[in-house]
């Protein structure tokens, strides 16, 4: 499939492309479909002649039957016109053609089964060039493929023995015709063929024409010389600006070497009892020549677009007599320009550049008039019909509005088209096409109206082409925006789900009531009256000194065993008292503690006081100032011992070195208190004062390993007895006195009174009242609920 | 009269604590005591810090001339700049060493004396009480029944492994559920017991400061 060429850029095309994809220009000519039989113009009926009897072929008795009978009364009326003297009405290039053309007649000669028209050629070849008789050897094969054109007839007629006679004929045939066109349209001539000493004046005109061009022509005087050039210098072809490569000039110059087997075209002879002549090529016509004939009598396959006006036929000249055709028939004519064509001659000629002979051609042509200029002239009804059809394959199909509003004015199915395609079925368009159908609210319904593309550019260098670019239009043109819609295509599934994310959403971020606050005011009051009526029977015995409480007379073991220890200890015995309690519960830890330190003073014993609290020294202090033994008992405060556990096991290990100072800041192992003190086990006893029990339980774990002998012994609160009993029972502790009620028996064993037998009725209320608040708790929880119960099944 | 000033402060205080606790936790009397008591502690135990620590374990070996004892207080004076470098961010890298010496040497020293001075300890303590040979007769062997019993029911009571059923809550076995509820049995006593004794503390703190008060009171009035 051959390409196409753009006329405007020059840039390849696929053939079946209607418009350039570089620069958009359109490749195929706004043709009008093929018009009816009715539609041909007059001057083409008229050629036609449907009522001209057909003439004889010469040589034939009876035309052949696969001729169209068109085509035959064409060359009967050529041969008519050929006989008979040029009308008044032909132009005068014509009356020179039809004289050329009759001397053939006149002379007798051997191609009698030849064509008229190569009758011609061949004749104004040998009368234009009779000297022609030198070539090369070469040419000898050359002229091959000629002869079989002629006919098997041809070889006898033309003694062509010199095979430049066919490169004569055509030169000069080439030369008529350059007589008869415009330089522009005339095909660029060779330099050998510009310097062919032509006899008649318009090859000379000719030859001066293509001298100023071409240098080389102007050295050879001789027609040998120029022809035998001509056939065998390929190596100086003309220049590529004037004389592209075309297939069909390209064999006119240095393919005409190649043997005629290898020549691009199909100039196969048909057999001799089946040549005839006018018939042997008429498979081969060119497409316009083809369309011409209705559409029942058109060929079976079409020839390719963009063939060469030499295939087969040799009528090429036909397309002389419509140059306009040539030159707006691409794509679908095969006399469509070829590639240097386009590039050489403009698309469409200025009026005033017509040349002379075409003016008065087509003035003298009848219905010339009719032919539209913008459409390139082109007669009617030249495409076939199938060409002629809409390229749209869905044109059938109700395409949607906005689809059909874009479509180019061009593109629009015409009547006409439609009557030739009548008989095809109705597109379907397909499923997956369908699909893919935009939306109606995707698309905006407000789009511009679709501009007819009929404009014809009338200046610059686009003049005369219809369907330009439309710049100015777009440009000056202002189109309200598209208006798209900005609802959501949702289907209901989708709403449902968008409904009920939406109501989760909004019980989230719905207030929750706010429950009602609790009233204190029951739990404030019920305190205050419990507070009060502890205050009332605390401060009863306390104030009336009051000794209804009868004083402890059973005495647990670890009490005992306690006061034995202390009762034991020999007098003058060193003992160390650790004070490791909190102020906040220094009255119970003096109250406990009283009646040991008491004890003690009355045993004579020495005492070391250290303490690993930080308030501890202070509180060690206070207690030796409150049972009023720090007058008359030796003793020393070590003060804080840092370090905690740690701290701890350094003392237990070196005393000496982890408490080197005391309280007052003297060194406190050579007070009297501490003399003879080098490490814990010298101590008679070991007395941890504590209300902490994990302090209780690190001054059993890191010091009572290393006592040995020593006892330790424990005044704990009341809250850490129960975790330092496992201790005493395990023989770690060898006693203990727990809180303000072991306090009490160690004073009641030991026969002391003092102010904590005072706190002892106080203490029993306490008790009493802590018992008989819990029990009143629990009996009033116990009737609550009874009364909720029968409330909650009630409502339930 | 001049002596009774400490006297009358503290038993001011101590009336503010009291009734200001009866009234509510938010009572501005009650603030201010805990206020004056929190300072007033702070305080007290730099003063003692300074006095008990800083100054007979730095200072004095510093200036005391001897060679030896001021070597041995540069480790504690070098450990203690590295610890104030833990107030800085960028620089509290610095004070990981002294806070690894110190919390890798209390960790030793406190399991080692948990583990030697309580676990093995109290655990020889429970066997001994079978021991027939030590004496107390069918009293002993039943105290260490019943501290057996106790200890294993309480362990139990603490294990809520069960065994996943199909159409039923996992449940534990019964023999450990009947355990367990022996165990929750001593758990309620022993946490019966601490109450006690943290109310029998907190009445006799109370009944001391009653005490106090009266003694304050009478010395005032008479």
């Amino acid at each position: 499939m051959a390409d196409i060429l753009c006329p405007m850029c020059g840039k390849q095309n696929p053939a079946e492309a209607e418009t350039c994809w570089s620069c958009q220009a359109r490749l195929k000519p706004l043709i009008a479909p093929q018009p009816p039989e009715e539609n041909v113009p007059d001057w083409l009926s008229g050629l036609r002649g449907a009522e001209t009897p057909e003439p004889e072929t010469p040589g034939e008795g009876e035309p052949p039957a696969d001729v169209p009978d068109w085509l035959a009364r064409i060359r009967g009326r050529e041969d008519e016109q050929a006989a008979e003297p040029a009308g008044d009405d032909l132009p005068e290039w014509m009356k020179d053609l039809r004289q050329e053309g009759s001397e053939p007649e006149a002379q007798p000669t051997s191609d009698g089964d030849l064509p008229e028209w190569m009758k011609d050629v061949s004749t104004t070849g040998e009368t234009s060039a009779p000297g022609a008789e030198a070539g090369s050897g070469e040419d000898a094969l050359q002229g091959d493929w000629l002869n079989s054109l002629r006919g098997p007839d041809a070889p006898q007629a033309a003694p062509s023995s010199d095979d430049n006679d066919w490169l004569e004929n055509l030169s000069s045939w080439q030369g008529a015709e350059a007589t008869a066109g415009s330089p522009e349209e005339s095909t660029p001539q060779t330099p050998a063929e510009s310097s062919a000493p032509g006899s008649e004046s318009w090859m000379a005109g000719l030859t001066d024409w293509s001298s100023g061009e071409q240098t080389s022509s102007a050295q050879s005087a001789d027609e040998q010389d120029w022809l035998a050039g001509f056939a065998g210098q390929p190596e100086q072809p003309a220049p590529e600006e004037t004389t592209p490569a075309g297939p069909w000039n390209a064999n006119l110059t240095g393919e005409e070497t190649q043997p005629a087997e290898d020549t691009p075209f199909s100039w196969e002879t048909p057999p001799e009892a089946e040549y005839h002549p006018g018939t042997a090529l008429t498979g081969q016509l060119p497409d316009w020549l083809a369309s011409e004939p209705p559409p029942e009598q058109l060929p079976a396959e079409q020839p390719p677009q963009g063939a060469s006006p030499f295939t087969g036929d040799g009528e090429w000249n036909e397309g002389d007599e419509m140059p306009e055709q040539a030159e707006s028939g691409a794509g679908f004519n095969p006399f469509t320009v070829p590639p240097f064509a386009a590039e050489t001659q403009p698309p469409a000629l200025p009026g005033d550049e017509t040349p002379e002979w075409l003016k008065n051609f087509t003035a003298d042509l009848p219905g010339a008039e009719e032919i539209p200029a913008e459409t390139g002239a082109t007669p009617e009804g030249v495409l076939p019909a199938a060409e002629q059809s809409s390229p749209l394959p869905f044109e059938h199909v109700d395409l949607p509005d906005w689809l059909n509003q874009d479509m180019p004015a061009e593109s629009q199915p015409t009547p006409p088209a439609l009557e030739g395609v009548e008989d095809l079925a109705m597109a379907q368009l397909p499923g997956w096409l369908a699909a893919m159908r935009p939306v109606e609210t995707a698309v905006p319904q407000n789009q511009p109206p679709a501009e007819s593309d009929d404009r014809v550019e009338t200046s610059g260098p686009l003049a005369g082409l219809v369907g330009a670019l439309p710049g100015e239009r777009l440009v000056t043109h202002v189109t309200k925006p598209a208006a798209y819609s900005a609802r959501l295509q949702v289907n209901d599934r989708q709403q449902q789900q968008a409904t009920l994310i939406e109501s989760l959403l909004g019980e989230e971020a719905r207030p929750q009531p706010a429950r009602p606050e609790r009233s204190h005011v029951p739990e404030r009051i019920a305190r205050l009256v419990i507070a009060l009526v502890l205050l009332i029977v605390l401060l009863l015995p306390l104030v009336s000194n009051l000794r209804v409480m009868p004083l402890p007379s059973l005495f647990q073991p670890d009490t005992v065993a306690f006061h034995r220890i202390v009762e034991s200890l020999p007098a003058n015995t060193p003992v160390l008292v650790a004070v490791d309690y909190e102020p906040g519960l220094s009255g119970e830890m003096q109250l406990a503690a009283a009646p040991v330190v008491n004890q003690l003073q009355a045993r004579a014993a020495r005492l070391g006081m250290v303490s690993t609290n930080p308030s501890g020294p202070v509180l060690a202090e206070n207690l030796l100032r409150a049972t009023g033994t720090n007058a008359g008992v030796p003793y020393t405060n070590l003060g804080f011992l840092p370090g905690g556990t740690a701290g701890l096991q350094e003392f237990a290990s070196r005393p000496r070195v982890a408490m080197q100072y005391g309280l007052n800041g003297a060194t406190a192992w050579d007070t009297p208190a501490l003399a003879g003190v080098s490490s814990l086990s010298n101590f008679g006893a070991l007395i941890v004062i504590t209300e902490n029990a994990e302090t209780a339980r690190a001054w059993i774990e890191q010091v009572q390993p290393v006592l040995g002998s020593t006892p330790l012994l424990m005044v704990v609160s009341a809250q850490a007895a129960p975790m330092v009993q496992p201790y005493v029972d395990s023989g770690q502790v060898q006693g203990m006195l727990a809180g303000m009620a072991g306090g009490t028996m160690y004073a009641q064993i030991s026969g002391q009174s003092g102010a904590w037998l005072n706190y002892w009725d106080a203490y029993q209320f306490g008790i009493f009242v802590a018992i008989g608040a819990i029990l009143l708790g629990g009996v009033v929880q116990i009737f609550s609920t009874l009364l909720r119960r029968p409330a909650g099944r009630k409502k339930a | 009269m001049a002596q009774n000033i400490p006297l009358l402060v503290g038993a001011v205080l101590t009336v503010l604590v009291i009734l200001g606790y009866l009234l509510g936790e938010n009572n501005a009397l009650f603030r201010l005591a805990t206020y004056i008591f929190v300072g007033v502690a702070a305080g007290f135990v730099f003063v003692m810090v300074f006095y008990q620590v800083i100054t007979p374990r730095l200072i004095r070996p510093m200036l005391s001339g001897q060679f030896e004892q001021m070597v041995l207080a540069i480790a504690p004076l070098v450990l203690s700049l590295l610890l104030v470098f833990k107030v800085f961010p960028n620089l509290s890298r610095f004070g990981s060493l002294p806070m690894a010496y110190l919390v890798g040497a209390g960790a030793a020293v406190a399991i080692g004396g948990a583990v030697l001075g309580t676990l093995i300890t109290q655990a020889r303590a429970s066997i001994n009480l079978f021991d027939m040979s030590a004496g107390g007769g069918l009293g002993r062997l039943l105290d260490g029944l019943f501290v057996l019993v106790g200890t294993i029911s309480t362990l139990l009571y603490f294990s809520f492994s069960a065994k996943a059923q199909r159409s039923a809550p996992p449940q534990r076995p019964v023999a450990v559920r009947a355990a367990a509820g022996v165990g929750q049995v001593f758990i309620a006593i022993t946490l019966g017991s601490l109450f006690a004794g943290v109310f029998t503390a907190a009445l006799t703190a109370l009944i001391e400061r009653l005490g106090f008060l009266l003694d304050v009171v009478r010395t005032m009035l008479f």
